[in-house]
């Protein structure tokens, strides 16, 4: 398992007291794996990326039985030794690729920073060249052909996809072992999105990298996601292997949020009123007691005033009380 | 059916000046004409760049066109005169978050486009702004709340109250749906199709996304860099594109979807 993570809670203050943003999530993803976590915003999926990466500010307390990156605990690394893994074997694209780039800086000069001396086998006169070398072969790797332009082009002059694929390029000039993507697509146009996943989905196969995606929509995740986590404001719904998920949503969520999914209708006749969730996701001032659908679930019975846990249920984990498609399957 | 809003040959040129002599010019829209009937729904499609949040600049009176002309059931739209063109066409943005004023309870922000364009006094405005916020699936109650105590979805709801208030025939959605998540943007279509079904508005549809224009357009023009290349009715279009850029874009999304099994099982067995 190349990251492990078990009943992670991250709290914070606020005005009515210490709330649980994220509450006992776990999440495991294993080696060589695209998975994609789903949540609405708000629902504390960046919160967790930001937690693995170790960039939460000191407002956030973090608790959790097991925060594990291979054999490695990062909780108990300190911060120069942390930096070392998430500089190397761990690393990040984010939403708005632009406002990462440095506006000041070329291209060329970005990517460039983004080698580390370790990487270089020439000797210290010939590293210029070999640094120039390796920032060509990264940006054709991220299939920029015309390296030339690129490398001399600043932040603005690129297209949203154009700049997305620098920060994949210098996200993966050490070859990660994960890549955490959050949100890279969704401000994009949907002919730009099929770029990056295809470029996103040749590294994996290339070089065995796993991807944890994160996604605000189920209609719009990648074609090869193995695993799916479906988390709801804070909690982690259910987890399982993509296709069957999919077919067969066992919880409440699922199933809704695929119904208000318009892909999900293709065969619908136009106009007709969609299937929502009635209501909105709750505030952090106002979060229901127990399972945190609750309220909007149509499903919901006395007993989910009390938290479900996330079990294992053939192949899947589930974290519902009455979880649906199941005593169908028993028979 | 009698022609709602008519646009004759309107064209949005953007200069630009590169020296003191020079200059280029960028026609981000071209003689584009096309017309809109009650209570039905146009959709324009296009990649970005493609002129078509123009385009709805100039319907919506956001911007000036170069040359040509809007006329609303047979009146010329003067650009520039928002008293009149406020009345007939209103316009719904993409970033909730962002068109709603934060210093400004939802109540006042509803009210200022009745002091300015409505005889109303204090308690007919009142009244009306309670009925348009129950329209959109608000409370009376909400008008003095801030937009910063809303969820996105009723800041969406609100900024479409701002919209319909003061009844207008045309409502034009920039991307209205494209940031939202997507239980919220299936409540914000219902809400839409009960309002064009209660009210008769019609509707002028920027979006990318071929799934919400099939759900919810009658017709559809298709952009590409500043002109109409495309346009017919929905089904006409979507089974049977003639032209290649817009086969592209059609495919673009769809291709996509995970159709409960969709998941691309080709690449999973290689693995």
């Amino acid at each position: 398992m190349l990251l492990d993570i078990r009943n992670l809670t991250i709290s914070t203050n606020t005005a009515n007291g210490r709330v649980n943003v994220l509450e006992k999530v776990n999440l495991q993803v294993n080696e060589g794996e695209i998975h994609t976590l789903v949540g609405e915003s708000g629902s504390g999926k960046s919160l967790i990326a930001r937690a693995i990466m170790g960039f939460l500010s000191s407002r956030w307390e973090l608790q959790a039985d097991r925060l594990w990156f291979q054999d490695i605990d990062l909780l108990n690394l300190s911060a120069k030794q942390r930096r070392e893994i998430i500089g190397v074997d761990i690393a990040m694209i984010f939403q708005d690729a632009k406002s990462y780039l440095d506006p000041n800086l070329t291209i060329g000069a970005q990517l460039n920073e983004a080698i580390l001396d370790q990487d270089l086998t020439t000797s210290f006169f010939k590293r210029k060249a070999e640094r120039k070398e390796k920032v060509i072969s990264l940006l054709h790797r991220v299939g920029i052909k015309e390296h030339d332009v690129m490398m001399n082009s600043y932040a603005h002059q690129l297209s949203e996809g154009a700049a997305q694929k620098i920060m994949i390029a210098s996200a993966i000039a050490h070859r990660p072992l994960l890549l955490i993507a959050d949100e890279p697509t969704s401000t994009m146009e949907p002919s730009t999105r099929q770029q990056i996943y295809r470029l996103l989905a040749q590294l994996h196969a290339r070089y065995g990298m796993s991807i944890l995606m994160i996604s605000q929509d189920l209609g719009a995740i990648m074609q090869q996601t193995q695993r799916l986590s479906m988390i709801y404001s804070g909690q982690i719904m259910e987890t399982g292997e993509a296709k069957a998920l999919l077919a067969k949503p066992a919880h409440p969520y699922t199933e809704a949020l695929l119904n208000t999914s318009l892909y999900r209708h293709a065969e619908m006749e136009p106009r007709t009123r969609l299937p929502t969730l009635a209501g909105a996701e709750p505030t952090l001032q106002h979060l229901p007691i127990g399972c945190r659908l609750g309220p909007r679930c149509q499903y919901a019975r006395p007993m989910c005033v009390k938290t479900p846990v996330l079990e294992k249920q053939r192949e899947r984990q589930i974290a519902c009380h009455y979880p649906l498609h199941v005593e169908e399957e028993k028979e | 059916m009698s022609t709602l809003l008519e646009v004759k040959d309107i064209t949005k040129t953007y200069i630009e000046r590169t020296g003191i002599f020079k200059s280029r010019s960028f026609h981000a829209v071209k003689a584009t004409n096309f017309t809109l009937e009650k209570g039905k729904t146009l959709a324009i499609m296009g990649s970005n760049g493609s002129g078509k949040s123009t385009l709805a600049a100039l319907i919506s009176g956001a911007a000036t066109p170069t040359s040509g002309d809007v006329y609303f059931a047979g009146e010329r739209l003067i650009p520039g005169d928002y008293q009149q063109r406020s009345k007939h066409i209103r316009m719904v943005f993409q970033d909730a978050e962002a068109s709603l004023n934060p210093h400004l309870t939802l109540g006042k922000q509803l009210e200022e486009p009745l002091i300015f364009n409505s005889g109303l006094t204090a308690g007919q405005r009142r009244e009306r702004i309670i009925e348009t916020l129950q329209q959109v699936g608000l409370l009376g109650e909400h008008m003095v709340f801030y937009p910063q105590m809303m969820s996105t979805g009723q800041k969406q709801r609100a900024s479409i109250a701002r919209a319909i208030i003061l009844k207008p025939d045309v409502l034009v959605a920039d991307e209205a749906l494209a940031t939202l998540d997507s239980s919220v943007r299936a409540q914000i279509i219902n809400l839409l199709l009960d309002l064009q079904d209660k009210l008769g508005i019609a509707y002028i549809f920027i979006s990318q996304s071929p799934e919400i224009v099939k759900h919810l357009a009658d017709e559809v023009l298709v952009m590409h860099e500043g002109e109409i290349i495309e346009r017919g009715t929905v089904m006409d279009v979507f089974n049977n594109p003639q032209q290649n850029y817009t086969q592209k874009l059609l495919r673009s999304e769809l291709s996509n979807a995970p159709t409960g099994t969709g998941v691309d099982t080709a690449s999973l067995e290689k693995e």
